[in-house]
């Protein structure tokens, strides 16, 4: 059953998934749940209501979530390979290029939404988990990239909800604590459900 | 160029960036601080932050803007790591790239920390919220060029207009985006924005142009890279895309090389690059490439100040005399 408010966050997420006369799901080969394009959103709106900002700023900031989401699973996902096996759809080009697109998105998203005061909140996120890769693939650390980031995501949304909130909300740790267990509870349970096209997002709606 | 710079005072603010560069590449992540200190030191043109430079001499703000100047060549330099990955390039600039050294991924990860390092300079400037807009039209204009390009590859059935929407996006945006970023940051009136966006475009576009003729006509030493690595990857540049407009004996044989994706190797790359060459490709792209730079000289005439018009003629020189 997809509620009213999924419905919304949908409708405003499809157009980024476009590129030109196709889709992300076209262009890679990688698959996608049904959470990793409403979970965000889902988070920014109960989070939104917990810190009583207007509704539309939450669903903004579920909007950006997304995006960054994306972003992140898209590059995390780049393949190494020689061009023998570097062809179009394929794990190595298609993701470096998508991921930097869903980044341009969400700067401008963020830019269309005069959100530009959560941008810290974004880059610190993004500066945390390419510094984490690059550990990893050196073999510093041995997290497991999809929980952590989801996790650390997560807390961002709650940071960028209570700068939203303004200086006289005071509540941003218990936000980001909220924010974990709503991840920890709601994510295998309503969202883990794999979902591989456009097609099946749309008639979600 | 470095004639150009010295008869400026270019070249001692390049050298105010080179510093900026320096310092803001000094990352706390060691790992990814020493690649990108690597891609800085493997040299480059600079030509992004010379136009940033150039629009805000006619604002007398030249010291001003190296900050942004600064990051916008490290927004370039992020876009190149990527598409070293995209390319499967082994060398730039006659050094090994990221990506032949440590992975693919690895170079994407440092390639992304360098553009958030950029996004966080550029923050802090005057006008800041114009100045990301910019940067957010110019990252997914930048990538749809680039998703194009690989849609495209070893397509011989692609047009000029085809060629120009992609490198319309792949080069021409970022150096109109140097020129129009500047011109905000210097509070420009909307018209001189306007004026110096299309300056940077029609430069963009000769300067790809002349780039792509380039990586035909030039030897792997002086390029740093392969010669005619853009075709043995099946990106179809304006000298083939012309070529290919013509009726000649050897056509069907160079069409059918691109198509089979040269399974002779370099040695067919080099044979099929001849026939371009012969059949007048490099010399048709120039002729095609002058109409961009007349178009630049028109929006530069548009310019009040002398002093200015004077060093972006001189710029634009640079562009028409320029070996690699």
């Amino acid at each position: 059953m997809v509620g009213e408010f999924e419905v919304i966050c949908l409708q405003h997420l499809i157009p980024s998934l476009r590129v030109k006369d196709v889709t992300i799901f076209d262009l890679l080969a990688q698959e996608f749940h049904y959470g990793e394009f409403v979970f965000f959103s889902q988070l920014a709106a109960y989070l939104g209501r917990i810190a009583a900002i207007p509704a539309k700023d939450a669903q903004e900031i579920g909007h950006i979530s997304e995006l960054v989401y994306l972003y992140a699973k898209i590059h995390i996902s780049v393949k190494e390979g020689t061009l023998e096996d570097a062809g179009f759809r394929s794990g190595v080009q298609m993701p470096v290029l998508l991921g930097d697109l869903f980044l341009g998105r969400f700067y401008r998203m963020l830019a269309e939404c005069q959100k530009e005061n959560c941008l810290p909140v974004y880059l610190d996120y993004m500066k945390d988990l390419n510094s984490r890769e690059v550990d990893r693939l050196e073999q510093r650390n041995h997290a497991e990239p999809d929980a952590y980031y989801r996790n650390l995501l997560a807390q961002k949304v709650a940071e960028a909800v209570a700068v939203l909130a303004g200086e006289a909300f005071t509540e941003k740790e218990s936000l980001q604590v909220a924010a974990e267990n709503y991840l920890r509870e709601q994510w295998q349970l309503v969202y883990g459900e794999r979902i591989t096209s456009l097609a099946q997002l749309e008639e979600k709606l | 160029m470095l004639k150009i710079l010295e008869m400026h005072g270019m070249k001692e603010r390049l050298r105010d960036v080179e510093a900026y560069l320096e310092q803001a590449l000094d990352f706390e992540h060691p790992a990814i601080r020493e690649k990108a200190l690597n891609t800085l030191h493997a040299g480059g043109k600079r030509v992004r932050p010379a136009l940033a430079i150039m629009t805000a001499s006619m604002y007398g703000k030249e010291k001003e803007i190296i900050p942004l100047a600064a990051a916008l060549e490290m927004v370039h330099m992020a876009s190149l790591i990527h598409d070293d990955v995209v390319d499967q390039a082994d060398t730039r600039r006659g050094q090994a790239t990221i990506n032949a050294e440590t992975g693919n991924r690895y170079a994407i990860h440092v390639g992304d920390y360098v553009l958030m390092k950029a996004i966080d300079m550029i923050r802090a400037l005057p006008n800041s919220n114009r100045l990301l807009q910019i940067m957010a039209e110019l990252s997914i204009e930048m990538s749809l060029g680039e998703v194009e390009q690989l849609r495209s590859t070893f397509d011989v059935n692609q047009t000029v207009e085809d060629y120009n929407y992609r490198i319309d996006r792949k080069t021409a945006i970022l150096m109109a985006s140097s020129c129009q970023a500047a011109a905000v940051a210097c509070g420009a009136s909307e018209q001189d924005i306007d004026i110096f966006y299309q300056i940077g475009y029609n430069l963009g576009m000769e300067f790809q142009i002349q780039d792509d003729i380039l990586d035909m006509s030039r030897d792997s030493q002086k390029l740093g890279k392969p010669a005619g690595s853009d075709l043995a990857h099946g990106i179809m540049t304006l000298p083939t895309i012309l070529v290919l407009q013509k009726e000649f004996a050897g056509k069907e044989e160079l069409i059918h090389s691109i198509k089979s994706q040269f399974p002779g190797g370099q040695a067919e790359v080099n044979r099929a690059i001849s026939i371009i060459i012969r059949q007048g490709g490099l010399q048709d792209a120039e002729a095609y490439g002058e109409g961009y730079l007349a178009q630049a000289t028109a929006c530069i005439e548009q310019l009040p100040d002398v002093k200015l018009k004077k060093q972006l003629m001189s710029g634009v020189k640079f562009l028409r005399e320029r070996a690699f």
